[in-house]
């Protein structure tokens, strides 16, 4: 097994160069650039302006600044913010938390109602609660987040007034644990639903496919009870699919999620992120990229390590 | 350029105004202090050091904490600050500033000429990464003549010298003096700041909040209101749901969310300053828009009223010029054109332009056309060009409507470098002290995306050419009015843009706030505002 995630994590090194190359020279031919907001401003002199570029090393052809960003990255410097200033990494390690804080809860709801919701659909296919779970999961998982988001802040902050409008804080009160529960209410059930829904459907299309293969058959044929056959062969199986989806989400846990945070005020990646791109904000860009990317890897490879154990079948020596 | 494009605006709605206290304190024994003013920023501040920030939202949090030399009043005129007067040469060369000896930063240490002449050279250093320093360059010396005095000599007569340098934030030179040029360019100093104005940086939290408290060594008028927040809130329809659940004391109400203006009136005052900010066609002189006359021509055929009151619903006035209406440099007797297509279409029939294949109207064998192209973010600036297209089209020019990401349209290869007649609509800002050298002056065609200025539309006329630099150079204020009452008449006659409206924004203001009032370019002091 060892060998095997070495071997892996070997042959994601070029792959990754490949992604910080493509992704620094598509940033660079992007039409603006990180002084396009100065431009023909009044109050930024053309001499500013070159002086600005020469003092952010903008003048430089995109592959001498790639190395350079290598360089440095390779050295532990993520670099500076163009606009604040600030070394890339405190941006980053500032909002991190907050979008662990966030994604992590809307993981634990997901994961805790979109898997028994799953099964409980499975083993009551066809059936009228069947019908109503799937024409709801669909409904959940066809809702545009940014819609869903302002239907529940208009529900449950402005009418009923229960839960704050956005925010991780309120102004008015002392930080508190409660305080931050029910802030992250609303934005961990909006993104928390269409996992749900998705995850549920998967689960519910991966038991009937192996409630039907023979081991399952033979499992009872031995005698096995009912739940053991369940539990033990049906949903073991039927887990797989779920495990590579999870994985490939990885990244968004870092990522955050950009429209949920801008609609709840949440403090965290997405926004850093979007920000950046707007603003061709470059070293803040390369290293949300470069994370998602490693995490993208990082989740494959925990998906198929995890696939080892879920399954015997599968073997990495 | 989207962003310094709206900075007016921002900075009208988030900033708080300072000044010496020649406006009266208007506390009441109603007053409570404990109850936090807060407002909402749409996005993270990204610098608090003087003249670092680039993004419009630094603006209200740094004029928080630092006092100019002068300021500008609710009235549009300058009023000392950390200067208790000033005097000027005839020759517009010096100016000489008594500073205040009660002035001190807020570690307790008093703030003397000393500091402004290091200001000079922090402004003037090559090594920091400054994008608005706009003046100093016209500075040739800065010197302490006195324990309270400090005087300026420029290279040259500067006009707006009072708007851009004398109220320019003021740094602490033995805390700055102390940071490297490293420390400085990389935000060492926002968690460290020093303040000359009335309130002091508590906490900032990164995209999240920032709070202020009252300055313990501010010189000025006592303060009301013992915390100051602004809350980041990058979605307009959530920061005006935080209004109608008076999380925020005020705000702007987002255009959508003007049929719903009746949910907060319980709570709140709506007001609608009119903004600095003008909407325009730039048509870009290639072509037929080359010739007066066609420009002319599509003045008359631009519905400007019906889009201010079916588009804007009312949020806006027509515009005939560059010149806020109702400040110190408008003409109010500017000559202006009505909608007339009937007009438009004799002017172009006259000019010898007849109806051809389409529809059209040629001349030479050559098609009139204006194709209109805007950003694709904004959905009124959109349905403006739509009405504008479909009007111009009424009268035979063929217009159609391109929309593109802004950085594009600016871009190399976005339609102001391609050669042919194209017209951009977008908005633009104007200041309390105009400057129209960079969008009219032929020095200041431009030609590629990193030129100098914002004759985007390739004006070329001497005239203009001269009344610009007059603008700049008369240090006469009556007489730079003259000379801005001119280049009005000459825009209404020659038509380097089509100008469409001034745009007002709602602000709805929380009825226990007082003391707060707004004008286009600037609010009442912050010690005015008091909350019960």
């Amino acid at each position: 097994m060892a060998r095997y995630v070495f071997q892996r994590i070997l042959e994601a090194i070029p792959l990754l160069i490949l992604v910080t190359v493509v992704t620094y020279f598509l940033m660079n031919i992007t039409p603006g650039g990180p002084l396009a907001i100065y431009m023909h401003n009044p109050k930024v002199s053309p001499a500013r302006l070159a002086l600005l570029a020469k003092q952010l090393g903008l003048n430089e052809p995109w592959y001498t600044r790639y190395f350079l960003w290598l360089w440095s990255l390779l050295h532990g410097n993520w670099g500076y913010s163009y606009f604040s200033g600030l070394p890339v990494m405190q941006l980053i390690s500032e909002r991190l938390p907050n979008t662990l804080i966030l994604m992590g809860t809307s993981f634990v709801l997901s994961f805790g109602l979109g898997m028994p919701l799953g099964i409980y659909v499975a083993r009551h296919r066809y059936s009228w609660q069947d019908h109503t779970l799937s024409f709801m999961s669909f409904f959940a998982w066809a809702m545009p987040s940014f819609f869903f988001g302002l239907i529940l802040q208009l529900i449950f902050a402005v009418k009923l007034q229960w839960l704050p409008v956005g925010g991780m804080w309120s102004v008015y009160h002392p930080h508190s644990f409660g305080e931050l529960i029910r802030h992250l209410i609303l934005p961990s059930v909006v993104l928390g639903i269409g996992s749900v829904a998705s995850w549920s459907r998967f689960l519910r299309a991966g038991i009937l496919e192996v409630i039907k293969e023979d081991f399952i058959r033979t499992a009872r044929a031995k005698g096995l009870r009912e739940r053991a056959v369940f539990v033990k062969h049906a949903l073991r199986n039927a887990l797989l699919p779920i495990i590579t989806i999870i994985g490939l989400d990885l990244p968004s846990f870092f990522g955050g999620a950009v429209i949920t945070e801008q609609i709840f005020s949440w403090p965290g990646m997405g926004r850093l992120f979007l920000d950046s791109l707007n603003e061709r904000d470059y070293p803040v860009q390369m290293a949300g990229l470069l994370i998602g990317a490693v995490l993208l890897i990082v989740g494959n490879l925990a998906a198929d390590i995890t696939y080892g154990f879920m399954d015997p079948r599968v073997n990495y020596e | 350029m989207k962003k310094w494009m709206y900075a007016g605006l921002s900075v009208a709605l988030m900033s708080t105004a300072l000044g010496t206290g020649v406006v009266a304190n208007a506390a009441t024994t109603n007053a409570n202090p404990n109850i936090p003013l807060v407002q909402a920023l749409d996005q993270n501040p990204d610098n608090l050091t003087p003249g670092m920030g680039g993004l419009a939202v630094d603006n209200g949090p740094v004029s928080l904490m630092n006092a100019p030399l002068i300021y500008l009043n609710l009235k549009d005129q300058w009023t000392g600050e950390l200067a208790k007067s000033w005097t000027s040469s005839s020759d517009g060369l010096t100016y000489t500033f008594q500073m205040n000896p009660k002035a001190k930063w807020s570690n307790g240490q008093p703030i003397t000429p000393k500091d402004v002449v290091y200001t000079w050279h922090y402004y003037t250093n090559p090594k920091l990464q400054f994008a608005y320093v706009t003046g100093w360059n016209y500075v040739k010396d800065v010197k302490a003549i006195g324990p309270n005095t400090v005087q300026f000599t420029l290279t040259k007569p500067y006009a707006p010298f009072l708007s851009t340098v004398a109220s320019a934030d003021i740094v602490p030179a033995a805390v700055f003096s102390k940071l490297s040029t490293s420390q400085l360019n990389h935000g060492y100093y926002d968690s460290h700041p020093v303040s000359s104005g009335p309130y002091i940086l508590k906490q900032w939290i990164s995209d999240q909040e920032l709070v202020f408290v009252p300055n313990p060594y501010w010189f000025g008028p006592k303060v009301h209101i013992q915390k100051m927040i602004y809350e980041i809130i990058p979605n307009s329809q959530t920061a005006f749901n935080e209004l109608v659940t008076q999380k925020l004391t005020m705000g702007g109400i987002p255009s959508e969310d003007l049929n719903q203006v009746g949910s907060l009136t319980p709570n709140f005052n709506v007001i609608a300053p009119l903004q600095a900010t003008y909407n325009q066609i730039t048509p870009i002189e290639n072509g037929f828009l080359k010739d007066t006359f066609v420009r002319q021509a599509l003045d008359f055929a631009t519905p400007k009223a019906e889009i201010v009151k079916y588009i804007l619903h009312g949020q806006g006035i027509v515009a005939h010029g560059d010149q806020v209406p109702g400040g110190y440099f408008y003409d109010p007797k500017v000559p202006t054109r009505q909608y007339s297509p009937a007009t438009a279409e004799k002017i172009l029939k006259k000019d010898g332009f007849t109806p051809g294949p389409g529809g059209f109207l040629y001349k030479d064998g050559k098609e009139l056309t204006a194709p209109i192209w805007t950003g694709s973010t904004s959905h009124t600036d959109m349905n403006i060009a739509q009405v504008v297209s479909a009007s111009w089209e009424k009268i035979g020019v063929y217009a159609p409507v391109h929309t593109a990401d802004w950085s594009f349209i600016f871009g190399a290869k976005g339609p102001q470098f391609n050669g042919q007649p194209e017209c951009l609509l977008f908005s633009w800002g104007q200041g309390v002290f105009p400057d129209d050298t960079i969008d009219f002056n032929s020095k200041y065609i431009v030609t590629s995306p990193t030129s100098p200025g914002e004759n985007v539309e390739h004006y070329s006329n001497p005239y203009m050419d001269r009344l610009t630099e007059d603008g700049t150079s008369l240090t006469s204020r009556s007489a730079r009015r003259q000379t801005y009452w001119a280049i009005q008449r000459l825009e209404q006659e020659t038509l380097p843009l089509i100008f469409l409206y001034w745009q007002k924004s709602d602000l709805a203001v929380s009825k226990h706030l007082h003391g707060y009032e707004q004008t286009v370019f600037n609010s009442t002091p912050v010690w005015d505002w008091w909350i019960d």
